[in-house]
């Protein structure tokens, strides 16, 4: 401090001016040593008052933006100056003693440093004590570095230099976002040199007026500093921080980058590390589970790379997923703290990132070459960590795998399973009744990677546990997975996301495989194949792997592997039904259990679509699997799902699919085109890929429905069925003489009809009988006269509704079109004539007229007849009419007791 | 089958038409009379009940119907309106024929 006794009672007068004339309630006041301690500052070494007073003139012509300072203000100015010692890089000091232009011209290049109110900081700092230096302890306790706080209170340190490494520590991060334990990091090394203890005078401010000097903006002079500290630290030779520091002048020979890389950045931080961040960075890796051996065994700077290499690759991981990817990075023995030639992750990442590469790519590529092995071009991790140094020589950019994803990490922890996690893969099979069968834990990788694709792939619904368990049975159930050695599910998985897939592709494309057997587009290669040389799939193209698993392949899944759960639903499904022949152990039509598990699942899928009642259900179902060839004992095994399948390879979906096999099997043809009939197809499948998905009926009609229903009518129904029609007052004698096809046709298309009103009982038997009566029905051979006709109608693309109006305006006018050639009974007798109809020509909408004209027509006739009998003048005939059919009678009643005494007379002879 | 002077056609075509009665007119029609036309009838023609409705009928499909509703489907009061003509119609024949025979 300067001696008050050496100065001339004018200039310490200057001085006590200067700090009474400011305003101190806007700030805070000064108690009495802090105004001695600022005086003594302001009149510092060889200051006179006039020097004062020239400072104080030169602050005065100083215009900013038109604006010149008040007295106040310049009174400010020159106390922060003081304080601060220095202006630009100049010091205080000399600043006075230059004349009046220099002063002018300093000040004006420093404009920015003319701050119009004092900063109380910097009285605290002055008196190194106060609020300010509390806060500054405060925050480095925050970021852990008491050993920094413990120095300055123990008068080792500088609370300028304390300060101004906040100051450079937050000008930086003000760009930079850095988490709590870098800035400690940073704000360590900024003061971990020697030079920076108390009684070397090295200010770190200096260092930082020299490099603004230089031109430099706040953030740039803070970014090189904290450059310096980092990553030349210990560099002998060049421009190390401490001699850059001792020496600020070497800063202009220096190259210090003024924007240092992330990677570069976590590399130096790594190097920096403090006893407390190097047991935070373990506390950590434990807290993540990394096991305590690596921990221990590993130098902390790879520790703690591998870390910022994990966290700072855009994956988010869970713990256990990070545990996995740290174990494969931090295995190579040359990563360890005493391996003979210790290498450190960081470099390796400096080197890759030298080259070009990003920070993910860095990460991205170190983490792909831990977990996979080696890269592109093969070389492996432990020759990549040697050769780090020139892997710019002998790597380039495209031979790096970059893009880790879920198949990765999936990789990463099926090759570290813990004991805990083998118990629970093989807890979690025998739960879903698969028996693993290994006692070579290395096999059970297999089970958690396959359990794994099918817990992340996005099925696209919530699949049900047996779904699940069923395409988990179908990727596990390969003798390759479980008895051969080396031959590894995620291997598949990891050359499939290598020919460029993404994870869910990878996940659909191996599903897929498992289930179907072969890719859908290519199937050169089984699933075993793959499996036990993935190399196939270098023949196969990219765009022939089919990734999207549909539903048909989760109903594949579940037919493939019918376990004793499975049978349980079977049995309960078919029993519901009476559907037990099909079931029963012992039955000559027991079918075979993956033609059941389907056919149900066909039903389940088509029930709710076209409204079928139970009897429906079961009769479709008893349709489907009636053929012997479904029979468990058939030396002929055929399955529905082929069927389905080639359906679907014609491009139909699986809705269509399912009613085009429900066509198959109860109409016997899904197209027009001969050839093509069940019978025809069934030897050879294959033959279904001939047709055009356009000629198929992709729709179940209720004529089919009904058709099946009645194929199936039992004794029972069929006698329901007739009384029904009787008791509702259609004549009994044409019930009798009607096939029960016809007869359950015509109730059905009165049923299904909409009128618009309730009909009577009376309305609906007339009807019926007008549907019924044509005489081209009366044999009963003609059993399906009406259902074929209906069908006809239907593929004319008549909807059902369409189909029954027609058929009533053709039963009861004879006619349903305006063209002639087509009436009931002739189009009865040839169905086939319908198809040169225009189906919008056909009527379709019964009116009341209709209904009317449908009651009593009979009686109607035989009214006119009367009628006609007596216009002509011939009622008398009646009574001759009436004896030639008496005569009619008695003839045939002496036939008949001719016949009767016949029979009696045999009796007597027996 | 007998021999009948009925035309097996119209047999045929009355039946259908019979058929499609409902249960309450139909059972009016003694069964043995149905039986008779069933048994009598030409099972081979191929009867349209259409054509039958507008008319178009063998010539004795309307004099059996009209005999079938005179003895069996008419009511009581039909029934009288129906003898009271046909023995008027019967009476007018006798004079007509007695006027000639007078002549």
């Amino acid at each position: 401090m300067e001696s008050k006794k050496n100065k001339s009672l004018k200039t310490i007068k200057w001085a006590e001016d200067i700090i009474s004339g400011f305003d101190w309630s806007k700030t805070r006041e000064l108690s009495e040593a802090e105004k001695n301690e600022l005086a003594s500052k302001i009149y510092a070494s060889s200051i006179n008052a006039s020097q004062l007073r020239n400072l104080y003139y030169q602050l005065s012509k100083i215009k900013l933006g038109n604006i010149s300072f008040s007295e106040e203000e310049i009174f400010a100015i020159i106390m922060n100056i003081a304080m601060r010692e220095k202006i630009g890089n100049c010091s205080y000091v000399k600043l006075l003693q230059k004349d009046g232009r220099e002063i002018y011209d300093i000040l004006m290049s420093n404009s920015d440093e003319l701050e119009r109110k004092v900063n109380p900081e910097l009285i605290d700092i002055m008196m190194d004590s106060g609020k300010t230096v509390e806060e500054l302890k405060e925050y480095y306790m925050d970021l852990g570095l008491e050993k920094i706080v413990k120095e300055y209170e123990d008068g080792k340190r500088d609370i300028k230099n304390l300060y101004m490494a906040k100051q450079v520590l937050e000008t930086y991060s003000s760009k930079r976002k850095l988490k709590k334990d870098e800035k400690s990091i940073v704000l360590y090394s900024l003061l971990n040199n020697a030079l920076l203890y108390k009684g070397k005078s090295v200010l770190i401010e200096n260092l930082y007026r020299y490099i603004k000097e230089m031109g430099y903006s706040s953030y740039e002079c803070s970014s090189m500093i904290i450059n310096l500290a980092l990553t030349s630290k210990d560099k002998k030779e060049g421009y190390s921080y401490s001699r850059i520091l001792s020496c600020n002048k070497k800063m202009e020979e220096a190259f210090v980058p003024i924007r240092i890389s992330e990677v570069l950045f976590q590399k130096a931080l790594s190097e920096n590390l403090t006893e407390m961040h190097e047991e935070k960075t373990k506390q950590e890796l434990r807290q993540i589970g990394v096991s305590e051996e690596i921990i221990e065994k590993k130098d902390i700077k790879n520790l703690y790379m591998a870390m910022q290499i994990v966290d700072g690759y855009n994956l988010r991981l869970r713990n256990d997923e990070k545990k996995a990817v740290l174990t494969e990075i931090l295995k190579p023995a040359l990563l360890n703290k005493k391996a003979t030639n210790k290498l450190f992750l960081g470099r390796l990442c400096t080197e890759l990132n030298s080259m070009g590469l990003s920070k993910q790519k860095v990460y991205g590529g170190i983490m792909s070459l831990a977990i996979n092995g080696s890269w592109k071009n093969g070389l492996n991790y432990t020759k990549v960590l040697q050769m780090y140094y020139s892997i710019h020589e002998s790597v380039k950019a495209e031979d790096i795998n970059y893009d880790v994803s879920e198949v990765d990490v999936i990789k990463a922890i099926s090759k570290n399973l813990e004991d805990e996690q083998i118990q629970q893969v093989k807890d979690y099979y025998e739960s879903i009744g698969i028996d693993i069968q290994t006692k070579d834990n290395k096999k059970i990788e297999n089970f958690f990677v396959a359990k794994q694709i099918v817990e992340k792939y996005d099925f696209g619904r919530t699949l049900s546990d047996i779904e699940k368990n069923s395409i988990l049975e179908c990727i596990v159930k390969n003798k390759n997975l479980s008895e051969r050695n080396a031959i590894y599910l995620i291997t598949t998985c990891s050359k499939l996301k290598s020919m460029g897939l993404k994870d869910q592709e990878v996940y659909g494309a191996i599903i897929n495989l498992a289930v179907n057997g072969h890719f859908k587009n290519d199937n050169r290669y089984y699933y075993s194949d793959i499996l036990s040389g993935v190399s196939s799939l270098d023949k196969v193209d990219k765009d022939d792997i089919d990734t999207n698993v549909e539903e048909t392949t989760i109903v594949r899944a579940m037919i493939s592997n019918i376990n004793e759960n499975k049978k349980g639903i079977i049995n309960e499904y078919y029993s519901n039904l009476g559907l037990e022949r099909f079931i029963a152990e012992d039955s000559d039509e027991k079918k075979e259990n993956s033609n059941l598990y389907f056919a149900m699942f066909v039903m389940e899928k088509i029930k709710s679509q076209y409204e079928l009642n139970e009897n429906e259900q079961k009769t479709i179902l008893y349709e489907m699997l009636k053929r012997k060839e479904f029979n468990e004992e058939s030396s002929y095994h055929y399955n529905l799902s082929t069927i389905c399948d080639k359906f679907e390879r014609i491009g139909l979906t699986q809705e269509e699919a399912y009613s085009a096999m429900v066509n198959l099997t109860v109409n016997g043809s899904v197209t027009e085109r001969k050839g093509f009939e069940f019978q025809k197809v069934k030897k050879s499948t294959s033959k279904l890929l001939e047709l055009d998905k356009d000629e198929i009926q992709k729709n179940v009609s209720s004529f089919t429905i009904n058709r099946a229903v009645i194929r199936n009518l039992d004794k029972e129904s069929k006698g329901k069925l007739i009384e029904e029609l009787k008791e509702m007052g259609v004549n009994g004698e044409l019930v009798e003489q009607r096939h029960i096809g016809n007869l359950y046709f015509a109730k059905k298309i009165v049923d299904t009809y909409s009128f618009g009103r309730e009909l009577s009982d009376e309305e609906k038997s007339s009807i019926i009988t007008c549907i019924l009566g044509s005489g081209q029905l009366k044999s009963k051979s003609n059993a399906s006269g009406i259902e074929r006709l209906c069908n006809e109608l239907y593929n004319l693309g008549l909807s059902d509704k369409e189909v029954c109006g027609a058929m009533i305006k053709w039963g009861i006018n004879g006619s349903a079109t305006e063209q002639s050639g087509y009436d009931y009974s002739r189009i009865l007798v040839s169905v086939g004539k319908v198809r040169e109809l225009d189906a919008e020509g056909i009527y379709t909408h019964v009116n009341e007229s209709d209904i009317k004209n449908s009651l009593r027509k009979s009686e109607r006739v035989i009214k006119r007849c009367m009628k006609g009998v007596k216009d002509k003048g011939i009622i008398e005939k009646i009574e001759e009419t009436k004896m030639e059919l008496d005569s009619l009678i008695e003839k045939e009643n002496q036939k008949d007791n001719k016949q009767v005494f016949t029979n009696d007379d045999m009796d007597d002879i027996m | 089958m007998v021999s009948t002077k009925l035309d097996r056609k119209a047999l045929a075509e009355v039946y259908y038409v019979i058929l499609s009665l409902n249960n309450e007119e139909f059972s009016k029609i003694p069964k043995n009379l149905i039986e008779a036309i069933k048994k009598n009838m030409d099972n081979e023609y191929e009867v349209n009940i259409y054509e039958i409705e507008k008319g178009n009928m063998q010539a004795d499909t309307e004099k059996i119907l009209a005999t079938i509703y005179a003895y069996y489907l008419s009511s009581r009061e039909e029934k009288k309106v129906i003898w009271d003509l046909i023995e008027f119609k019967k009476s007018k024949n006798t004079k007509a024929i007695n006027f000639k025979k007078k002549k």
